[in-house]
């Protein structure tokens, strides 16, 4: 990371993010950023990007820790996993573990 | 009533006869039912008319939009080149309107009565609204180019940056460059409307004439600016697949050591990027002549495409949606115009601060204001928004892919990017762009469907 | 303090080439294997490397799509770590070589797979194998189900004449002779999906139809309940 996004990150630890802006984003908002890669919902087949519809929890969790520590390399979902909180995380696992891995019947 | 309306109004009392609620959308609430009004089915529109049908089938949903079938204008230079045909960026509204329940009004509006709230459209009907979410996308300042205008641009001098006619016309164009000819491309001014899309698409052409015998024609990028999104990535490709230099004014872009990796070409270069600084901002251009006019003096091509400079989309500046700037001004939470109550605008028409104007801002613009219109309906706070723009593009050469990656949050009333790494890393290895390409196509499926299907 | 995303030096994995870029569109379709070019094949194996092949995992992006150890945790692409390695090898092998492209998703594979040498091929492979197999996961199949499957696997059906699966895949699922992967705790949709692609004439990498002769003759309901079997095996002794 450079020196100004370091700076700029270490001025919004500061300020806080919490306080920047009032209220948590909730798994839904949270997760709905990511279904033009991963599908509405998470549904996506035959593609290079993986489904998230039914994904544990754990998986979930540990897969975007995994990106933001940078023990899993990959294009960009390594910053994408950085700007999401702990708690952000947790509730869009939360969010996408509820649903069926198979949408309403289909393979 | 319009034939249209008639038709819905059908088909909600048919439902209204079925117990509970079907996952099609069609509720059994035919009456006391919110009407959100859509303006415009382009990705802002057509994104949200699905995700409020997806938050709450209660809530009655209709786009009005002035043509049948959209061509989705991400990926559409592509069309120039034959990597794709018009048909394959050609998405139908089947999907919005049978698997969620959207209602579609084929029809032009000429006027919005933000009193009354009610549209009124070129057939004559009007369509009252709860809430109306406005989603024009662009319009383009002609008479910032001499020489420029609708006529010309749709049959001599396209943009192409709305696909259709001009589509077409460029890949006429395109076919008929001389050997070592040239083409001019003219990336807008900010803001405008896929920040990387003209430089990928100089790429494109460079790719296409080198493909087709032609490796001693020339791109010439004629830009007011200094910079563009992805240019660190961008440059660099073009210095490994199209003989490209890096220009004085961008080598500060770079460290001493990326440089080095970067010499000088011995042959010139397919593409040449005039920089702002160095006179590239177009002034004009004689359509008869084929001459260009820059700060930097006239140059003569065989195929120019000037890309003008951008406005909110026509409805918004015809509907006093928008301000000086030409763009609408809007509560940056739930995007609703400070302009007018009642009234959302999103997408490229909006004035969203650090995001750009992109399909994928007005995909998750329209998501989030999904959600907080429908907790306004329900008299509910809306939530604390959270944005993103993630896109992949191409350099050119379809196995070289790069990518901007953003996530946006409110801070202090406006929207934020957050500091993390936007682009492909200087040293990243062959099989990242290999891999974005790849991306970049699945990407533009996926896409496509979350917004449409 | 996180890590810097992604700030690797060139590691001479492979010099940036336009070749390769160039190469990527032709690709010749490969002989079909026999038995006697899979074992010259897999007997020339180079000696794979862990560390490298860990590398390689990070660097080629391998762990992007399949995860810190190859675990994948979705039935997107299935789970490599545990695989045999003579499996890996092979696979990556048949997909440098266009043998193997039953979806969209092995083409991305192929494309990938033109980065490789025969060396990475088999240092990626002996990572693979040097790690756990997938944890097993509830099968979540009824004792008759559960039965059907376990006889096909242990007994076969003689009326079909399908030999047990587990003489080629081992008892426990956790791989055999040759080039026959291990199946212990795979993801039980990739199952399905590849074993319908063998049935259905997608999937034909294998050698003289040795997977697919038998595919042939089983049914949908025979290939869920195999699915949901083997991913509750954790393939016997650990290696």
């Amino acid at each position: 990371m450079n020196k100004v996004s370091k700076a700029l990150l270490i001025v919004i630890g500061l300020t806080g993010l919490g306080t920047a802006q009032a209220g948590k984003v909730s798994g839904e908002m949270a997760a709905q950023t990511c279904a033009g890669c991963h599908g509405t919902h998470g549904y996506i087949e035959n593609s290079a990007f993986m489904p998230l519809a039914g994904m544990s929890e754990e998986h979930f969790i540990s897969a975007m820790k995994a990106f933001a520590d940078g023990s899993r390399p990959g294009t960009l979902m390594g910053p994408i996993a950085m700007a999401f909180s702990d708690e952000e995380i947790r509730a869009m696992a939360e969010y996408f573990a509820q649903f069926p891995k198979e949408r309403g019947g289909q393979q | 009533m319009t034939a249209i309306e008639r038709r819905d109004f059908l088909k909600l009392l048919g439902a209204s006869t079925l117990a509970g609620v079907s996952l099609n959308g069609k509720t059994a609430f035919a009456t006391a039912q919110p009407h959100v009004v859509v303006i415009g089915g382009g990705v802002g529109g057509a994104t949200f008319s699905k995700y409020l049908r997806l938050a709450d089938e209660g809530i009655k949903v209709t786009i009005i939009e002035k043509n049948r079938k959209y061509l989705r204008p991400y990926g559409s230079s592509e069309v120039i080149t034959g990597h794709i045909s018009m048909d394959d960026i050609t998405i139908t509204y089947d999907a919005l309107r049978d698997k969620y329940g959207v209602n579609f009004i084929f029809d032009e509006v000429i006027g919005i009565d933000f009193d009354k709230q009610r549209v009124r459209t070129a057939s004559g009907s009007n369509i009252n609204y709860d809430k109306l979410v406005v989603a024009p996308g662009i319009s383009f300042d002609f008479d910032a180019i001499e020489g420029l205008d609708q006529e010309i641009a749709d049959t001599k001098i396209p943009h192409a940056w709305i696909p259709g006619k001009q589509t077409e016309l460029m890949a006429r164009q395109l076919k008929a460059v001389p050997k070592g000819g040239t083409i001019v491309v003219a990336p807008p001014p900010n803001p405008y409307r896929c920040p990387p899309g003209p430089y990928e698409r100089a790429g494109l052409l460079a790719q296409w004439l080198k493909e087709h015998g032609n490796p001693t024609a020339k791109v010439l990028v004629f830009d007011s600016k200094n910079r563009f999104t992805t240019d660190v990535n961008m440059l660099q490709a073009w210095h490994r697949l199209y003989n490209f230099s890096i220009p004085e004014g961008a080598r500060k872009l770079y460290t001493e050591e990326q440089l080095a990796t970067m010499p000088d070409h011995l042959e010139p270069g397919m593409i040449e990027w005039v920089m702002g600084e160095m006179g590239g901002r177009v002034l004009g251009v004689d359509p008869d002549a084929m001459v260009v006019e820059t700060e930097a003096g006239k140059f003569k091509a065989d195929m120019i495409n000037i890309i003008p400079p951008h406005k909110a989309g026509k409805l918004a500046l015809k509907t006093g949606l928008a301000d000086e700037s030409g763009w609408c001004p809007v509560e940056r939470k739930t995007f609703e115009s400070t302009l007018a109550k009642n009234v959302h605008v999103i997408g490229d028409s909006s004035i969203a601060d650090d995001m750009p104007k992109s399909g994928y801002s007005a995909n998750s613009q329209a998501k989030v204001v999904a959600l907080q219109i429908k907790a306004l309906l329900a008299g509910e706070e809306p939530g604390t928004p959270i944005w993103q723009n993630t896109c992949y593009a191409l350099a050119g050469n379809t196995d070289y892919g790069i990518f901007v990656s953003d996530v946006f949050r409110l801070v202090d009333g406006k929207i934020r990017r957050m500091p993390y790494q936007r682009f492909l890393p200087f040293d990243a290895t062959e099989i990242q762009y290999k891999l974005s390409a790849m991306y970049q196509q699945n990407w533009m499926r996926a896409f496509t469907e979350d917004c449409f299907a | 303090m996180k890590k810097t995303f992604v700030s690797m030096a060139m590691l001479g994995v492979v010099a940036f080439s336009s070749a390769t870029l160039a190469a990527s569109h032709e690709r010749a379709k490969a002989e079909p294997w026999t038995p006697g070019k899979l074992s010259t094949t897999l007997s020339e194996m180079p000696k794979g490397d862990i560390q490298r092949g860990q590398k390689l995992h990070n660097d080629m992006f391998c762990a992007s799509c399949h995860g810190v150890v190859g675990e994948s945790y979705t039935h997107n692409w299935p789970a490599l770590n545990g695989q045999r390695a003579e499996y890996t090898y092979k696979m990556l092998l048949d997909y440098q070589d266009g043998r193997r492209h039953e979806d969209k998703r092995a083409d991305i594979m192929v494309e990938v797979a033109q980065f490789l040498t025969k060396q990475q091929m088999a240092d990626l492979a002996m990572f693979y194998a040097a790690q756990d197999l997938p944890e097993p996961q509830a099968h979540g199949l009824s004792d008759e189900e559960f039965k059907l499957a376990d006889r096909m696997v242990r007994q076969g059906d003689p009326t079909r004449l399908l030999t047990p699966c587990a003489s080629c895949h081992g008892v426990n699922g956790e791989g055999g002779i040759n080039e026959t992967p291990a199946l212990a705790g795979q993801q039980p949709d990739y199952f399905i999906r590849t074993m319908r692609a063998f049935r259905d004439g997608q999937r034909n990498n294998d050698v003289y139809k040795g997977m697919s002769q038998f595919a042939e003759y089983l049914s949908d309901e025979d290939i869920r309940v195999l699915a949901y079997y083997y991913a509750s095996l954790d393939g016997g002794t650990k290696r």
